[in-house]
């Protein structure tokens, strides 16, 4: 008591004793806990995932032991694909059930058009409780756009270690900017310079007593990209597994944890795995987007190697979720669904999801789904999309499915046709408010999968770019087949031509 | 006491000025390359408002590490003898300072890949048990050098003084530029904070 309120304190308190929606939801709470025998619902997203490196799906290294065992009690798909290569579109197609075309989240930040803010996974689940919690500040402000639906909103730096002052209050308004900033800074250690000639060598002696605390435990800190947010999966891991068994029932909780996105957390005893383990990666051809400082393979070998040892922490944070929510009980009447928002990349010169390209490894993501005392294995082959999960979660709760929502209801479930299309795109430097003209567009209608670049300077002779590539016969996307296919790519082009015209409306300045 | 007594040395208002301005020169200077360099990958993943809040962060803090250890400079100042010579102590501190700027500069563009790796000696100098090695020695003998050649020249020669000083004036006006900028850079950062 002798401690005098922060203003964030005092602001938080207020808007809670403040709140005049507080006894409806109370009410609301007891009403829901009426119709406890309904299934809850449980997503767990982890960012930048690529479903390329895990060894459920064929991966040389055994990255996910603990994800391969709990698979033999699930739904596996083997061919998913996110909406977008990168969290902020990737997540609001998994929240929306619709393609970045129609919800415009093509920028950090960006307005969601409507009626995809205010008709999303939340809503149309608005008769359970919902709870929602992401370590990732582009994901997190995919949730603050759509999610008025959500009942309980984890603040993001709650399951962080340290809180910064300064970022989280009084740059708090430009906080991806300024933490992102305060890092090329400050944090001469990760890059080896920084903006700060003097003072970011004193980093290390300063982070040092928050970081002596974690390092008999990890490589390096393990920290959010940008703002240097110390967190322990761990933490997120325990909370979710102690909030399961307290929520009013039935819930719908979403929770995307930052692991294995970069910077790469690597616990230490994961740190050996894999060292000289004999694995090749597959050199592949330069991309007109490669990155010249990021062509070097060996470069591009090593953050691999530290990638893979990231998934292993995320793959025993899984397993532990699992165990718990079983010994709980939780999985008698719960669904789970374990999926990402995007993959990762370290070839042709192209590093992590920066660049917007369409290669399996950058857009193939996991999804696993666990039916409430499922028993066996599912495989599913068929090509499914992130936009599938919320008509799929919607027709599994007895509930009508939008017409607006443009997945299908995924197999075994339902069966939609194997060469059904399967759209991702980008347009991430294309203004939301105006028709896409600046994109990157994927369109997989097995076993083909068709990519086309439109407006960027990077593009050869300043004319749109083709990929065409034969998944069934050619996995690893080496060859290039828009030239010697053309039947097939103009066909999958057209289709995709129209779909673009159809659905790409900029959106309304005052949406 | 009487030790005491001679002591608290300080420059002149002006002079002052001049210090904090050369201080800021390296700060700034090294800020405004590194957010070139940050700029086209920040305008690429995100947008130019981003690339220049980037800078702006940049620019503002070069703004406070540069009146920090102005503050921390001036303040050790104070127990050098009253009696030294102003002009001629602002000058052997300016030189210094800047020689060590000058160290560190180069110790980050070490990761920039101007200098190859397996040439550079900076990093022997962090480690004092390898200075045992003739690399080693050598690194310490340059690092030494780039300290006590100027110190000797700068003491010796008044027309070195005058030149120098005269190359300090101008070092200060640019750096009156880095000061605009770090005006504009704390109003872009309020505008992306209201």
């Amino acid at each position: 008591l002798s401690n005098p309120l922060s203003r964030r304190e005092f602001l938080k308190l207020s808007s809670f004793y403040l709140s005049s929606s507080l006894l409806p939801s109370i009410i609301n709470i007891q009403n829901l806990e009426s119709e406890s025998d309904l299934p809850n619902i449980f997503i767990v997203v982890y960012d930048a995932f690529t479903a390329t490196q895990m060894s459920l799906y064929g991966y040389d290294r055994e990255t996910t032991p603990n994800i391969s065992q709990l698979a033999e009690k699930a739904f596996v798909y083997h061919n998913h694909y996110a909406g977008g290569h990168w969290t902020y579109p990737g997540t609001a197609s998994l929240l929306t059930g619709v393609h970045p075309w129609l919800h415009r989240g093509f920028t950090r930040g960006s307005k969601i058009a409507t009626p995809y803010d205010q008709e999303n996974l939340f809503t149309f689940f608005d008769d359970y409780y919902s709870a929602a919690y992401t370590h990732n500040y582009y994901a997190d402000a995919v949730l603050r756009r759509i999610g008025f639906g959500i009942d309980y909103h984890h603040e993001i730096t709650r399951l962080f270690l340290n809180e910064s002052f300064i970022l989280n209050v009084l740059l708090d308004k430009d906080y991806d900017i300024a933490a992102v900033s305060r890092r090329r800074i400050e944090n001469k250690y990760e890059e080896g310079y920084a903006s700060s000639l003097f003072f970011s060598h004193l980093t290390k002696f300063f982070d040092s007593y928050r970081e002596r605390k974690l390092s008999d435990r990890f490589v390096s800190p393990p920290e959010v990209t940008g703002g240097k947010n110390l967190f322990l999966l761990e933490d997120a891991t325990d909370w979710m597994i102690k909030q399961a068994s307290q929520w009013p029932r039935p819930y719908l909780g979403y929770f995307h944890m930052f692991p294995p996105h970069d910077p790469y957390v690597i616990r230490n005893d994961f740190a050996p795995l894999f060292h000289n383990d004999g694995y090749k990666s597959i050199r592949k051809p330069k991309h007109f987007f490669t990155q010249i400082k990021l062509t070097k393979e060996k470069k591009l070998d090593e953050l691999r190697l530290a990638y893979n040892q990231a998934i292993r922490y995320v793959d025993a944070e899984f397993g532990r979720l699992m165990e718990n929510l079983e010994e709980q009980g939780e999985l008698k009447n719960t669904w789970v669904i374990m999926t990402s928002d995007h993959g990762e990349m370290f070839e042709r010169g192209l590093l992590e999801h920066i660049r917007p390209v369409f290669y399996d490894p950058i857009i193939k993501i996991p999804l696993l789904i666990f039916k409430p005392g499922q028993s066996n294995r599912v495989d599913i082959h068929t090509p499914t999309s992130a936009v599938d999960v919320i008509p799929t979660l919607l027709y599994l709760s007895g509930k009508p499915i939008p017409k607006h929502l443009e997945g299908k209801i995924l197999p075994p479930f339902f069966n939609p046709p194997v060469d059904r299309s399967v759209f991702a795109m980008d347009a991430q430097y294309n203004p939301p408010t105006e028709k896409m003209s600046l994109y990157t567009a994927m369109h997989l209608k097995w076993p083909y999968k068709f990519t086309q670049y439109y407006g960027y300077a990077q593009l050869p002779d300043n004319e749109p770019y083709f990929e065409l590539y034969d998944l069934e016969n050619d996995p690893e996307e080496m060859e290039n087949l828009y030239e010697s296919k053309p039947t097939i790519a103009a066909e999958l082009r057209e289709e995709l031509k129209q779909e673009i015209e159809i659905k790409d409306q900029p959106l309304k300045q005052t949406s | 006491m009487r030790i005491i007594s001679k002591l608290g040395f300080t420059f002149t208002k002006q002079q002052l000025w001049e210090f904090f301005l050369i201080i800021a020169f390296p700060i700034h200077f090294w800020a405004l390359i590194l957010w070139f360099q940050e700029f086209e990958t920040m305008a690429e993943r995100s947008n130019m408002w981003d690339a220049f809040g980037v800078g702006s962060y940049f620019m503002a803090y070069a703004l406070f590490e540069s009146a920090t250890i102005f503050a921390g400079i001036s303040l050790i100042m104070l127990l050098l003898p009253k009696q030294l010579d102003k002009k001629v102590t602002f000058i052997v501190i300016a030189v210094l300072y800047l020689v060590i700027a000058g160290w560190f500069i180069l110790e980050q563009t070490r990761f920039l890949a101007i200098i190859p790796e397996d040439v550079w000696f900076f990093k022997r100098i962090q480690n004092l048990k390898s200075i045992k090695s003739k690399a080693g020695a050598a690194t310490a003998i340059i690092f030494a050098l780039s300290f006590i050649l100027p110190l000797i020249f700068l003491l010796k020669s008044k027309k070195l003084q005058d030149k120098i000083l005269s190359f300090l004036n101008r070092l200060t006006v640019l750096s009156i530029l880095y000061l605009v900028f770090d005006f504009l850079a704390i109003l872009v950062i309020i505008i992306r904070n209201v």
